[in-house]
């Protein structure tokens, strides 16, 4: 029977799983590398990279090299998400005729899911190789937050990289899924997840097998990734005071100091104090200016705190849309490579009273998860089932504008519910509605899903036609609407016009460039990609990672080497 | 009211009178039985039925609204062969018993879209060869099913007051002060 993968595609990272004999596989990229960064890239003479080869170059590329694609995944330019991300990526951003989000890698516009496709690819390609047979199918985890265009997006991104994705979960349940309790037990567990870009969090009652998704909030901005920036607009302040240069401008300067401050941020986990060394980093008239200085722990916990604990009212809320006191909780599992932050750790311990849980890697968890789901479809688990919630409520717009729900938000999938329509004129031969998700009362202020026709009605009086609309979201929390004339019993004709995404027919395209087009440029990146391998990747002049300054591991040791001891000084 | 009439004990394989841990252990089984995870071969089939089971848990588990559930299910199950029975509606003629089913569903359907001028004209025709005292009853009735607790309270008490002898309407209304009681005490 062929293999299903499971795949958690990250905003930073993805990762692959897969459960063989009844045992979890982490399968390697072909570097080796049990995560794969979620970047792809286009160099000057047409390869392309994806993964670490990519994000390699990424200081010298910055324009074609797209990073954080999937916070771009169905969405409209016009979203206020991606007005803010549009003045942080290096790389263009552009609209899409439907209004959608395009980006632009050497001089050529691709859609969101054509380069979530590409990473894809890479990852099937690298399980193929490493599994040594063709993989065609796999589970795809996304944030719970993700809506329907998003999920669909995702699903599209799987058909042009030519996997079938045989199923789309949160990512919190896929981390449930793999935290390994024991399921015939019951327990009431929250799963925190700070990624990179976005923040999950869920809580969930597990009990004879049964993953139940009781409650999901959580903020779709805020990661890592905002962290980063903070360093990065301390370092700024800190050179634009002692040099007065604003390295603001410079996308090249602004890529470097990513780069440095996330390395900083990650060392800073385990270490009390790290330097940071950008050498070159502006040009001026006396000369060239280097960026050196010390980030400690205390600082960066400093500069981040608020990040940290705004994430308490997400937690706050989804312990209140599960009727729950944080006593209540059995088990905290902290998923995401920023939950391996201490403030954060401590922030969580904080909100929920109670030590996170250590059994799971962070990094690994949902991609773990997906596997375990993956082993349930194919019929190779039979004792585990997943019961996933929507995370929006979904309705459509009546009189006045007004929202009316249909599905409530935290409604257990799959679920459907059904409305009667009708005519409001003699005659009328079609009836319009436009679907909606979100909470707010007013349907413009929530998201459109599409607007469905219901068309061919045969002639009546006004209000005796009777037509049963049916709502259905699927185990993927994907929606689907269909009608029926309840006169008749019959199928109602219904013309579905989505609010965005990509057509049927544009995603076949696209799937057929995929291995044409796509394919030869990839095979040029495999060949600069081992180039890159033996020659180290050409640096920046005196660029180094962030320095270790102090490596103070044990309590003991902080006491005597005290490093941190000799900054304070020099701070006073 | 598109809703159909499913019986959720039925579905779940549960006695009426099953506790909350009952109801539970039920739910988890038909999700196995049922759910499209483990029914790769007819996908259709499973999404609805499992659609079903979920929202039988989410009225039974509740117990509000599995007060409410009951009111409505067990009023609509009483039938027996020389009457025609739905709840309150009891003929001894079919064509009489559907006329008034269907003013009384068109006047459900009325008053979920809150035309309620219009809905009581129906409720008027459904009820049109009671008594006045059971025409009240009746919308009471109604009341309760579109969870307008209140309206059905004052209902029930008129009703009572009309015929004061009629037991039904005592044991009724005793039930949904309990559940009112209930209601306040669970918005605490
Ligand atoms: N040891 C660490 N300490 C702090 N942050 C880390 C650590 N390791 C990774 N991160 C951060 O975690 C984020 C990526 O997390 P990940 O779970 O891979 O993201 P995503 O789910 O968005 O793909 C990045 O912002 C990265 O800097
Ligand atoms: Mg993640």
């Amino acid at each position: 029977m062929p293999k299903i993968i499971g795949i958690d595609l990250g905003t930073t990272n993805s990762c692959m799983g897969l459960i063989e004999d009844g045992k979890l596989i982490i399968i390697p990229n072909d570097e080796g590398f049990r995560t794969t960064p979620s970047v792809v890239a286009l160099t000057k003479d047409g390869a392309l990279l994806v993964g670490n080869a990519a994000k390699r170059q990424q200081i010298m590329n910055p324009e074609n090299t797209i990073f954080s694609i999937k916070r771009f995944m169905g969405r409209k330019f016009t979203d206020k998400v991606v007005e803010n991300d549009l003045k942080l990526m290096p790389y263009k951003i552009v609209p899409a005729p439907n209004g959608d989000v395009r980006v632009v890698m050497g001089g050529k516009i691709y859609s969101p899911p054509e380069i979530s496709a590409l990473i894809l690819m890479k990852l099937k390609r690298d399980a193929e190789r490493y599994l040594n047979e063709p993989v065609e199918k796999a589970v795809i985890t996304v944030p719970a937050y993700f809506n329907d265009s998003q999920r669909q997006a995702t699903k599209d991104a799987g058909k042009i990289a030519g996997l079938d994705v045989v199923r789309i979960i949160n990512e919190p349940t896929a981390a449930a899924l793999a935290s390994g309790f024991d399921s015939k037990s019951k327990m009431k567990i929250v799963i925190y997840d700070l990624g990179g870009g976005t923040f999950d969090v869920s809580i969930l009652k597990l009990g004879q097998g049964i993953f139940e998704v009781m409650s999901t909030s959580g903020d779709t901005h805020l990661g890592g990734d905002d962290f980063d920036q903070r360093i990065i607009d301390y370092l700024i302040e800190e050179f634009y005071k002692k040099e007065g240069i604003d390295l603001r401008g410079d996308r090249v300067a602004l890529q470097r100091l990513k780069d440095a401050a996330e390395k900083a941020k990650i060392n800073l986990s385990t270490l009390e104090a790290v330097e940071i060394t950008l050498q070159f980093i502006a040009v001026t008239k006396e000369g060239p200016k280097h960026l050196q200085t010390v980030l400690t722990r205390e600082k960066l916990e400093a500069l981040t705190k608020d990040l940290a604990e705004s994430t308490a009212v997400p937690c706050e809320i989804a312990l209140r849309d599960a009727g729950l006191k944080p006593s209540d909780i059995d088990e905290v599992v902290l998923v995401g490579g920023q939950t391996k932050m201490p403030l954060v750790r401590s922030v969580v311990s904080r909100i929920f009273k109670k030590t996170p849980y250590e059994g799971v890697n962070p990094d690994e968890a949902v991609a773990a998860g997906a596997a375990h789901q993956a082993s349930v479809l194919k019929g190779d688990i039979r004792d585990i089932l997943l019961l996933d919630v929507t995370a929006f409520s979904l309705g459509i717009k009546t009189e006045g504008g007004v929202f009316s729900k249909i599905i409530e938000k935290n409604s257990s999938i799959p679920t459907r519910k059904s409305e009667i329509y009708t005519t409001t004129k003699d005659n009328q031969s079609f009836v319009r509605i436009e679907v909606y998700q979100g909470e707010k009362p007013m349907a413009a202020d929530n998201k459109l899903i599409g607007t469905f026709d219901l068309v061919g009605i045969p002639p009546a009086k006004k209000g005796t036609p009777k037509i049963e609309v049916m709502f259905d979201i699927d185990a993927n929390g994907i929606i689907k609407v269909s009608a029926k004339d309840l006169m008749t019993g019959k199928e109602q004709a219904i013309q579905i016009t989505p609010d965005s995404g990509l057509s049927k027919s544009e995603v076949e395209r696209m799937a057929k460039d995929m291995t044409t087009e796509f394919a030869e440029k990839l095979a040029k990146g495999e060949k600069l990609k081992v180039q890159q391998e033996y020659k180290q990747v050409e640096q920046l002049p005196g660029d180094k990672d962030a320095g270790v300054l102090g490596e103070v591991k044990t309590e003991e040791q902080k006491k005597k080497k005290s490093i941190f001891d000799i900054f304070k000084k020099k701070e006073g | 009211m598109a809703k159909k009439n499913i019986n959720y004990y039925e579905l779940l394989e549960i006695y009426p009178a099953a506790t909350q841990e009952e109801i539970e252990n039920a739910f988890r089984a038909a999700l196995y039985k049922y759910h499209p995870d483990h029914n790769p071969d007819r996908p259709e089939w499973a999404h609805e039925k499992t659609a079903e089971v979920v929202e039988a848990y989410k009225v039974l588990s509740d117990p509000l609204r599995r007060k409410i559930y009951n009111f409505i299910i067990f009023a609509s199950l009483k039938k027996t062969t020389k009457e025609y029975k739905f709840g309150i509606f009891q003929f001894n003629e079919k064509k009489k018993f559907e006329e008034a089913m269907q003013y009384f569903k068109e006047g459900v359907e009325l008053f979920d879209q809150d035309d309620k001028a219009a809905a009581l004209l129906k409720f008027q025709q459904a009820f049109g060869t009671y008594k006045f005292s059971e025409a009240i009853y009746n919308v009471g009735v109604i009341y309760i099913i579109t969870n307008k607790l209140n309206e059905a309270l004052h209902a029930f008490k008129e009703a009572q007051r009309l015929d004061p002898e009629n037991q039904h309407y005592v044991k009724v209304l005793d039930r949904l002060q309990e559940l009112m009681r209930e209601i306040d005490k669970a918005r605490k």
